[in-house]
């Protein structure tokens, strides 16, 4: 297999011969539209066809170098990147399944490998038999949705094996009714950009391998019993086999869910039957449940469904939970890394004619990490009036220090929304206040503005205002400046215990994009 | 001389005075401390005028005339420097009377007492929500702080000095989408409360302009010359479907916002912004009218 993907890579090689971006677009573009012309193949009364879009994206960056305005951009600081992008996906040509994306232009100038190229940008390819019993697909660089057990996921969707610069296959078999087996895996090039070979995967240079095995025995009315079996071969977070069970009970609308995992460090050829520890129940009593799980193991438990009903006041709804994860389990895959046990319950309650909702979550959490335990609640009060205004409150107690409470307002109507969280955190003693004011309006029927406004611990801010053109949904023209990019930034003050302060990147940014074709980017 | 004539010769001689003032002082370029309302620090200190508005009256006297019933104002600060504002205004014909008080003090126990008259005239009404109004405030302003002598026996000595001032202001709304303004503080040069203090306000420009969009969104630019090359203000109001109204901008990198609850005669507000060092201003403010006024079309 190697072999060929070598004559094939070679073939493809020849591309980065030294012609003008002019060119080679030229040549992809008669070459794309030869290639759907093929559509013609079809006989007329074929229902099988190829849609396909062509968008050409250019993005110029300016980074600003002072501390305020004026407009202090310098060309020296300019990055421009401008793409053509080409997708075709085949259309009822079922069992088949086929999506190509391509992409060619300039890419960003901080990279070493500043040229004009053609890629492969993203695709798949994939067959469905016996009425999608059995699936089979190649990816390259595309998200995939893996993760069969609930509470702890061995391999998360934001995973750099399912989303990043990622080459896999995944087979399986599912009948729909009481048997799902599927197999993944998966490579990753972490190192070269998307673009290095041609778009195409390196084999020769993987960043790092990921191997899953999901099985799961279902029965509908009563329950379901799941195993797991993953390998994961990288440089950066080391080789290891993770092991996962799942079951699950379903009973009067009642629904108990229990995971345990158990992660070890060696490839899975060197796996024995000693590797696996499992649980020892001598220790049980010892100083809580935590006790007989190794340190290498997860466990979590969770019942969902119990709820009381009442006509005028309304539903409450409680979902008690635990969960550990010791202190040598590291699962970047599936995003679990802390160590810490912690038993919780959540409860609900809803109105059930006023549009408002009142959620606690009330813990006992210790982490092995800091060596410290504490209780908490965390609570949210949310309203939403018929105006289109929502109004959100929410406390967080924590033992050891001082409450953190948050407000945040939200108003939607057809022409704007606007959300402002305000959030008061102990910080060391002293009270810290974060802001958060993200909205956007319709200025008419072409222009939109939007901004966002965010304050850190009293300490940092970061802002970014916006116009955007949209006369038609092909064509996109924006401008924006600020301190950071909203929409590549995660900023979590309602949920986190802390909010996260975004890279600060000050920029002034033009974007164009336009779009031809029947397949949305 | 009736109520009529008095406001037909006030709107005549202020528009001259404000525009050849305007002309001479533009721009200010001098440092000192800066006058906010609670709205204008929600705002990102753009020291707008957004419909409703009554505290900008502080900020420009020509927003006096903007009012339609008598009303209070008062607002009040307890961060490095601790403020406390109060204003009435009442409307008369075309006019607009204010009487206004100020105090602030800061760690050093340093105080400014101050107290003004302001006088405001809508002098053009073209369509609805199309206007021109000037206005100008005198101000007496008073300075106290411990002085020492350097005699060890003498101890400290509380001192006392006063001066008037002046600030012109002029609002020019052309179309209701939009208006302009421009104000100039403390025009009056004088030796006197030449005091380095971060409590005294110097002279100072603005100019700005605020954008109407939906009729619930006010969008407001400023530039203030105190301190050379001139800083940029952007905030923006929010009505939203209760009566709330959200508030939010940015000046220099640093971020403020607020709210406003309008309930009945009585409007309060909070505004809070961001000091260099982690420090957080905050602010709140009540405006109390008996007979609530109208916000629409008025600045």
């Amino acid at each position: 297999m190697k072999k060929w993907f070598k004559i094939i890579w070679s073939i493809i090689h020849t591309y980065e011969i030294p012609v003008s971006s002019v060119v080679i677009t030229r040549f992809f573009l008669i070459l794309f539209f030869s290639f759907f012309s093929a559509r013609s193949v079809f006989p007329s009364d074929s229902i099988s066809y190829y849609k396909w879009s062509a968008i050409y994206r250019n993005n110029l960056e300016l980074y600003r170098n002072s501390q305020s305005f004026s407009w202090n951009a310098t060309l020296e600081n300019s990055h421009l990147s401008d793409e053509i992008v080409l997708m075709a996906k085949g259309m009822n040509i079922k069992p088949f399944a086929i999506f190509l994306k391509c992409s060619t232009g300039r890419k960003d100038a901080e990279s070493l490998d500043y040229k004009n190229m053609f890629y492969l940008k993203q695709g798949h390819v994939g067959i469905d038999l016996f009425r999608e019993k059995f699936y089979l697909k190649a990816y390259l660089r595309e998200r995939i949705y893996r993760s069969s057990m609930v509470l702890l996921p061995i391999v998360s969707n934001d995973s750099p094996y399912l989303t990043g610069n990622a080459v896999g296959v995944i087979a399986g078999i599912d009948n729909g009714r009481w048997v799902d087996i599927s197999y993944t895996e998966a490579r990753i090039s972490e190192i070269k950009p998307e673009y290095y070979n041609g778009g195409l995967p390196d084999f020769n240079d993987p960043g790092g391998s990921f191997r899953l095995l999901n099985a799961n025995l279902k029965w509908k009315k009563i329950g379901h019993f799941g195993l797991s079996v993953s390998e994961t071969q990288s440089i950066q977070i080391g080789n290891g086999v993770t092991f996962g069970f799942s079951s699950g009970l379903n009973f009067y609308g009642i629904r108990a869910l229990a995971e345990y995992s158990e992660k070890i460090d060696v490839s899975f050829l060197e796996l024995n039957v000693k590797s696996l520890n499992g649980l020892d129940l001598k220790g049980f009593g010892k100083d809580g449940i935590s006790d007989i799980f190794p340190d290498n193991s997860a466990f979590s438990m969770e019942v969902q469904g119990v709820r009381l009903k009442n006509p005028v006041l309304g539903s409450i709804l409680f979902i008690p939970g635990y969960r550990y994860y010791g202190i040598n389990y590291s699962n970047p895959e599936g995003e679990i890394g802390s160590s810490l046990v912690e038993s919780y319950i959540l409860s609900q309650w809803r109105h059930p004619h006023l549009a408002m909702a009142f959620k606690v979550k009330a813990g006992d959490i210790y982490s092995y990490d800091s060596n410290e335990g504490y209780k908490y609640i965390r609570n949210t009060l949310r309203m939403r009036l018929k105006t289109g205004f929502t109004l959100d409150g929410g406390l967080i107690v924590r033992e050891g220090v001082r409450s953190s409470y948050l407000v945040t307002m939200e108003d939607d109507n057809q022409f704007s929304r606007l959300i402002s969280t305000f959030r008061v955190d102990d910080c060391r003693g002293e009270e810290k206040i974060s802001f958060l004011s993200d909205g956007w309006i319709n200025i008419s029927d072409l222009w939109m503005l939007r901004s966002s406004l965010y304050l850190y611990r009293s300490t940092d801010s970061r802002y970014s205002v916006s116009l955007e053109y949209r006369p038609s949904r092909r064509f996109l023209f924006m401008v924006s400046f600020g301190s950071f990019n909203p929409y590549s930034s995660a900023i979590a003050l309602n949920q986190d215990w802390e909010p996260i302060l975004s890279e600060k990147n000050r920029r002034i940014c033009f974007f164009t994009r336009i779009w031809f074709g029947g397949i949305r980017d | 001389m009736k109520l009529e004539q008095i406001s037909h010769f006030c709107g005549r001689y202020l528009l001259v005075t404000v525009v050849v003032i305007c002309v001479l002082v533009w721009p200010g370029s001098t440092s000192g401390y800066t006058l906010q309302t609670t709205m204008s620090e929600a705002m990102g200190g753009t020291f707008t005028t957004v419909p409703g508005e009554v505290s900008v009256i502080f900020l420009n006297p020509a927003a006096i005339s903007n009012i339609d019933k008598s009303l209070f104002y008062l607002d009040y600060t307890n961060s490095k420097i601790r403020e406390v504002k109060a204003a009435v205004a009442v409307p008369l014909e075309n006019l607009g009377v204010g009487l206004l008080w100020y105090s602030r003090s800061n760690e050093e126990n340093e105080v400014v007492d101050g107290i003004a008259a302001g006088l405001s005239k809508k002098i053009f009404r073209g369509t609805p929500d199309t206007y021109i109004e000037v206005g100008v405030n005198f101000r007496i302003e008073r300075f106290a702080f411990d002085f020492y002598s350097g005699c060890s026996s003498c101890g400290q000595t509380r001192l006392y000095d006063s001066d008037i001032k002046g600030d012109i202001g002029i609002i020019i709304r052309p179309l209701p989408l939009i208006s302009f303004r421009y104000v100039a503080e403390g025009l009056r040069e004088s030796d006197k409360l030449d005091y380095d203090s971060d409590i005294l306000g110097e002279k100072s420009g603005r100019f700005g302009a605020t954008l109407f969009l939906k009729e619930n969104l006010a969008i407001s630019w400023e530039r203030g010359y105190r301190n050379n090359p001139g800083i940029n203000h952007y905030g923006f109001c929010l009505k939203t479907g209760v009566p709330l109204e959200l508030m939010a901008g940015f000046s220099e990198e640093a971020i403020s916002g607020g709210v406003r609850l309008k309930w009945g005669f009585m409007w309060a507000s909070f505004a809070f912004s961001q000091d260099g060092g982690g420090d957080i201003h905050q602010r709140i403010s009540f405006e109390i009218a008996p007979g609530r006024f109208s916000d629409v079309g008025t600045e």
